[in-house]
């Protein structure tokens, strides 16, 4: 659904490291459904589940390191990611993968934003 | 037959145990006892203290330590403390006494991890040759994103047990939590120790997260449970809750996983607010220091005047038990703010984008009409004006009041306005209300918050037909054309994107899927068509004008290519 992006500062408590990044390949797509054409928007539908390869450019902050490349999860829901789409991702642990955070992903906030809220925690 | 302990040092041990809420002779404050008895002519007490909290000393040079000094009356002494004292005591500890009066053999290690010494140069101690001891600061990890098991390894035990390591940012008196881990990926039973030596003093209290906390209102009072696997506080801390309203206090002790004791339930009701503070213990024991503030959802939040029915939350926002999950206040800012425009808008976070794109469109095209919707009562209420089906002649009135459901952090979590005060008392109140006043006339906010349609939206707020056309390459220029004639004409237009099954052609364009924006006419530049438009989220948009401000202009190819209806009244 086209819900705004969740305030930053709701989300930045559980991050573990951000990151701007190029995604370099879809490594998994889950099956995607097919939605008919229609009048209304901020439909309840999702866009599926993706296992991208990320390389990342700088880190914002967190363990990982320029130039890495990183396998993660982007989760069922609000975008889909496809190779050479960039920005700053916010990048939480959970007990099995990495999972891009944010609704919309690379575009859910500014780097700014991002430095700004990981800034005020104390996340370096 | 009470306790006749003739040295001083132990006497002072036994009273500080006895004047504790849980007496007990810990691996820790053993130390206390070996030094007492280790002291003597050829060394005094501190001097004893530390040399047996020297880092990477063994049980047996602790042992061969107190036993040197040892007297024929502190063994009397120390044979009391394990026959009448009562004491709980760690088996490593009690082992030593033992040992000390003869009755039992020392024992180098118990179980597969024994800390020894203080923490003043790192985490010392005994485990198995090779194995590896892995460490989590508990007084830390409530602030952060940790679970109880994501350790980090500090060290590996040598060819003779002893192992030395260091975690970051320890301070004194934190909860350190280890236990080792095999070759074979095997775990030892989990050791937690309180850190000493490192500081004169613990300063550090611990902390107590409020976001893993949940409030609601039973029959019975306010539970209290605890909404994650990761830990709310350090084991041990005394947390206490304060009714804002009655002042009444409780407080409780967290437990040995960092949580909530089960069952918690606070005298209280929804609505009430409770501040919530904690202590370690020797860090804001009076608790004076407020962590935090947690309200109760539901209640009126002393709300006074007329209070009409709300509309229920939308589905996410509400609890199993149907209540919801964020409370209401009344707002009581001006209805408008100079001349209603497009930039007051801001959608909440709720699926109806279609609804705030389509009012953003009316106050653009029509703002008199959009005045005409909704006027304030003299009794404080407002009455909104919509149209059945856009039939002019089926008006349909809803009376409202001016509680909105509010974030715990203040401001509305559904529809609000942009470019001025967010506050009850300062908050232009058109949009929200007119949104609140369309949820109650369509049953609740989940009623309108899982998808619609831009142009009934503006049908039923004008009383007029609505009409639509389907966007594809190739109609740019009839595109352009029609807006530019019904922008002309006062006509409030919108338009939708693509489904998430489109989703990926949106990423990095600064335009998102299944979305609504309002159409505001159209431009030319240098020879290049563009349609105007505004995200109702009032920010994220195609291009960097240096405003994020929602408001943006896009070349009519990429609007063919990236929208796929236009909507339009006649």
């Amino acid at each position: 659904m086209a819900k705004p992006p969740e305030p930053i500062d709701e989300v930045m408590p559980g991050a573990d490291g951000a990151v701007l990044a190029v995604v370099t390949r879809v490594v998994e797509q889950a099956p995607q459904k097919a939605y008919e054409r229609t009048l209304e928007t901020s439909l309840p539908t999702t866009a599926a589940r993706q296992v991208v390869e990320l390389k990342v450019t700088k880190v914002l902050f967190g363990g990982l390191s320029a130039g890495a490349l990183v396998q993660v999860v982007k989760p069922e829901g609000d975008y889909a990611l496809r190779e050479g789409n960039q920005g700053p991702f916010l990048l939480g642990k959970n007990e099995s993968a990495v999972e891009i955070l944010g609704r919309y992903g690379p575009d859910t906030w500014t780097e700014a934003a991002v430095k700004q809220a990981a800034a005020q925690l104390g996340k370096r | 037959m009470p306790m006749r302990i003739a040295d001083a040092r132990i006497r002072q041990f036994v009273d500080t145990q006895t004047t504790s809420a849980s007496p007990k002779i810990s691996d820790a404050n053993v130390i206390d006892l070996l030094a007492a008895v280790g002291d003597g002519s050829r060394m005094s007490h501190d001097k004893a203290k530390t040399e047996l909290t020297k880092p990477g000393i063994t049980r047996a040079q602790q042992f061969e330590l107190a036993k040197a000094g040892l007297s024929k009356s502190e063994k009397s002494d120390l044979g009391q403390l394990l026959d009448k004292s009562g004491f709980q005591m760690d088996p490593g500890a009690k082992n030593f006494l033992e040992a000390l009066v003869g009755r039992a053999p020392l024992q180098e290690t118990f179980g597969p991890l024994t800390i020894t010494g203080d923490q003043k140069n790192g985490i010392a101690g005994i485990a198995k040759a090779g194995e590896v001891i892995e460490a989590i600061n508990l007084s830390t990890a409530p602030a952060g994103r940790l679970h109880l098991t994501d350790t980090q390894v500090i060290g590996t035990a040598d060819a003779s047990g002893k192992f030395l390591g260091t975690l970051p940012d320890i301070r004194e008196g934190d909860m350190i939590r280890l236990r080792t881990r095999a070759a074979d990926g095997s775990t030892s039973d989990w050791l937690t120790i309180q850190a000493r030596g490192i500081e004169g003093s613990d300063t550090r209290n611990a902390v107590v997260n409020l976001e893993r906390m949940d409030l609601a209102a039973t029959a019975d009072g306010v539970s209290v449970t605890h909404n994650t696997g990761r830990p709310l506080s350090e084991p041990g801390a005394s947390i206490r809750f304060v009714n804002a309203r009655t002042g009444e206090k409780v407080d409780v002790t967290a437990t040995d996983k960092g949580s909530i004791p089960a069952g918690l339930t606070l005298p209280g009701k929804a609505g009430d607010e409770f501040k919530v503070s904690v202590s370690d213990g020797k860090n804001n024991v009076n608790h004076a220091a407020v962590a935090g503030t947690l309200k109760v959802p539901g209640g009126t939040g002393g709300i006074t005047g007329i209070d009409l029915p709300d509309p229920k939350m939308h589905k996410d926002e509400m609890n199993a038990d149907g209540t919801p999950k964020f409370k209401l206040e009344r707002f009581t800012g001006p209805l408008f703010v100079n001349e209603p425009t497009p930039g007051d808008v801001r959608q909440g976070a709720i699926g109806n984008c279609y609804f705030p794109a389509a009012l953003a469109s009316v106050a653009h095209s029509n703002p008199a009409a959009l005045k005409d919707t909704i006027k304030q009562n003299a009794d404080g209420t407002y009455t909104v004006r919509f149209y059945e089906n856009g039939n002019k002649s089926r008006p349909v009135d809803i009376k409202i009041d001016s509680d909105l459901y509010v974030r715990s952090f203040g401001g509305p979590i559904y529809g609000g306005s942009l470019g001025g005060p967010t506050t009850k008392e300062g908050m232009e109140l058109w949009y929200p209300l007119i949104e609140k006043a369309y949820a109650q006339w369509k049953g609740s906010y989940d009623a309108i918050g899982n998808g619609g349609s831009a142009g009934k939206v503006m049908s039923e707020v004008l009383g007029r037909s609505q009409g639509y056309e389907w966007v594809s390459a190739g109609s740019e220029q009839r595109l352009f054309d029609r807006i530019k004639r019904d922008a002309a004409n006062g006509v409030p237009m919108a338009a939708g994107t693509h489904g998430k099954d489109q989703a990926a052609r949106y990423t990095n364009t600064g335009v998102y899927a299944n979305h609504a924006y309002s159409v505001l006419g159209v431009e030319e530049k240098n020879g290049e068509k563009f349609v105007k438009l505004r995200n109702p989220w009032g920010q994220s948009e195609y291009g960097n004008d240096g405003k994020n401000d929602g408001f943006f202009s896009l070349p009519m190819n990429k609007f063919t290519e990236l929208y796929s209806s236009l909507y339009v009244l006649n």
